[in-house]
């Protein structure tokens, strides 16, 4: 789905009430009006521009180096946005990266939509923080909201044993992903209707490009086969794979890969084009012993 | 009844003919594998720079070095020059392939490269895993190069034409090869080209379990319109454009922009923070990518899983 970036419209007002009194008395009250409020006006308040479509992330929030639990981030990637959200921080926080600008704004200006996006509402008074710095291993971005130093990066590596809830949880890309694949129906309740105990362990790394497209796929089908003989098992390995021993003993090279147990005994697995579709690839091994 | 003992002498023409028939035949392979090579003659010097035969550092001549052989070789085969002055060095040539071939199939079966690192003798346009390599160049190099021994007669003169004609040509396709990156030769010198289907892009060969295919790797490709720039992320010219690219990018509904890169997570992540891409950024493998392009950023349209257009740059002036 694409999002797009709105723009706020200047409103014209016109009078159309003919003016019976001479003009002088209040243009002269009108620039003295002016006057005050450029005078009092915080040079670094502005009303900013509407900006929808905001997903939500696995991004983990510090602020003065401690996490900030319960932190919600979101991400407008047309707008190249991300919004910050926490108890503890005294506003929300936007980072508009393209213009290398942090600012906060008024809670009242963002909107929770019904399917979990949310949006800058039109009007938001933005208080400007100044710019942010890429950090030093480059997962994130560090700045300063009223003289308190905030990181937002991305989280560490899931490592171990996870259900799908975890990856879910871990970041929200995995789940919208996961409703975005449907696995084929035929072959779904093929796989219901067998009857050995199966269990897939899928190898993965949150940090891995190609997992994020294919591990939701076979999250689709982990979904789709709840209540059956099949079981699914995801293990996060840590970047570079080589030193974790699970990896190791089951003698995994490359991520993602899907390792189909029947009856506790190794029945193939799945790699590389298996992951196309991947419920085909469970049967074929189910059936023929490849994938 | 007596029946004739085997003769191999010139006398018997169909010796000769063999003779002629097989160093043709390894004329024209030699030939075939330097245009590979000549049409993208930067992949063929960071394959002797990934081989570490760039001797004093000096890859791009002795890639040239190479190539003018290679084509001298080629054209004096292709003649019919069967002399030792030619056959001599064309042998160490082909030892030398197989040497490298033989080295990468050993490699291989060692678990020290995986198998897309095969001998790129053919450029881009083959797709040889160490072993295919190894084979099929020991039958097309050995067995027309020991044929090519049989039914020779005695060395005449010297062919003073033959040789000149052969320098002229070797210096023309040497100057082919110095202009080639500048010539519109992308969807001939490269796998990636109108028709070809996302399911054939891939890194691995068939017979590979571990084959990763770039509809499996992406499936949206498999359905409706996406130009996808091919792209290692730190192109001055890509930078520049991204703006524009993130701009038209928010303006579409119906295509999708991606960029495929094989750069690393770091660059990646790098791009990411500070260029902010309203566009989809995809990590492929190099070797699925490698064989895409000659140099870099390059593009392509894919509708409905099939390549339908490509650009020699960024798509800009076609959105």
């Amino acid at each position: 789905m694409r999002r797009v970036l709105g723009y706020r419209k200047s409103f014209l007002i016109r009078t159309t009430r003919p003016l019976r009194k001479p003009l002088g008395g209040a243009l002269c009250a009108a620039a003295a009006a002016l006057l005050l409020v450029t005078m009092t006006a915080d040079p670094l308040l502005a009303a900013g521009p509407p900006i929808f479509g905001f997903e939500s992330v696995g991004f983990e929030v510090t602020l003065n180096g401690k996490e900030l639990k319960g932190a919600e981030v979101y991400q407008a990637e047309a707008a190249g946005a991300f919004l910050i959200l926490s108890e503890e921080l005294a506003a929300p926080v936007l980072l508009r990266l393209r213009d290398g600008q942090v600012e906060t704004l008024n809670l009242m200006k963002v909107n929770h939509n019904s399917n979990g996006s949310v949006d800058v509402l039109a009007g938001a008074t933005l208080a400007a923080q100044g710019g942010f710095q890429v950090n030093a291993d480059r997962t994130g971005v560090v700045f300063m909201v009223d003289t308190q130093t905030v990181e937002m990066k991305e989280k560490p590596p899931l490592l171990g044993s996870q259900q799908a809830a975890g990856l879910k949880a871990y970041d929200p890309h995995y789940e919208r992903t996961a409703e975005a694949y449907s696995p084929s129906d035929p072959i779904v309740e093929k796989l219901r209707e067998q009857d050995k105990d199966v269990k897939v362990s899928v190898f993965f790394g949150t940090w891995c490009g190609a997992c994020k497209q294919m591990v939701p796929r076979i999250m689709a089908v982990a979904d789709r086969l709840e209540g059956s003989k099949i079981t699914f098992d995801f293990y996060g390995l840590p970047p570079g794979i080589a030193g974790d021993p699970e990896a190791g003993r089951m003698g995994i090279q490359a991520v993602p890969t899907g390792v189909v147990f029947v009856d506790g005994k190794e029945a193939g697995r799945i790699s590389g084009n298996g992951w196309r579709v991947p419920e085909l690839a469970i049967n074929n091994l189910l059936v023929n012993g490849q994938s | 009844m007596t029946t004739k003992p085997f003769d191999s002498s010139p006398s018997q023409p169909w010796i000769r003919v063999l003779g002629i028939a097989a160093v043709v035949f390894l004329g024209l392979v030699f030939l075939v594998a330097a245009l590979g090579k000549a049409m993208d003659p930067v992949s063929f010097v960071e394959q002797i720079r990934a081989e570490r035969l760039d001797f004093f550092g000096l890859a791009e001549a002795t890639a040239f070095m190479a190539l003018g052989l290679e084509i001298a070789l080629g054209l004096a085969l292709v003649t019919g020059l069967r002399r030792w002055w030619v056959l001599a060095p064309t042998a160490a040539l082909v030892a030398f392939f197989l040497f490298l071939s033989g080295r990468a199939y050993w490699r291989f079966e060692h678990g020290l490269i995986d198998e897309t690192e095969a001998c790129g003798c053919f450029g881009n346009l083959l797709n040889r895993t160490p072993k295919e390599a190894f084979w099929q160049d020991l039958w097309l190099l050995v067995v027309p190069l020991g044929l090519s021994l049989v039914g020779r007669g005695k060395e005449g003169a010297l062919p003073k034409r033959r040789l000149m004609l052969i320098g002229l040509l070797t210096a023309a396709a040497l100057v082919f090869a110095w202009k080639a990156p500048d010539l519109p030769l992308d969807d001939l010198a490269t796998r990636l080209k109108p028709g070809v289907g996302v399911n054939e892009i891939c890194a691995g060969s068939e017979e590979n379990p571990e084959q990763l295919c770039l509809d499996a790797l992406v499936s949206d490709f498999s359905d409706g319109r996406h130009w996808v720039v091919l792209s290692d992320l730190d192109e001055p010219t890509f930078l520049e454009a991204v703006p524009q690219l993130n701009e038209w990018s928010t303006s579409q509904s119906e295509t999708k922009l991606w960029i495929l890169t094989a750069a690393s997570a770091e660059a990646v992540s790098t791009f990411q923070w500070t260029q902010a891409p309203a566009f989809a950024v995809q990590e492929a493998p190099y070797a699925m990518l490698r064989p895409l392009h000659r140099r870099l950023p390059r593009s392509f349209l894919v509708e409905d899983g099939e390549v339908t257009r490509t650009v020699s740059d960024l798509p800009l002036t076609e959105f």
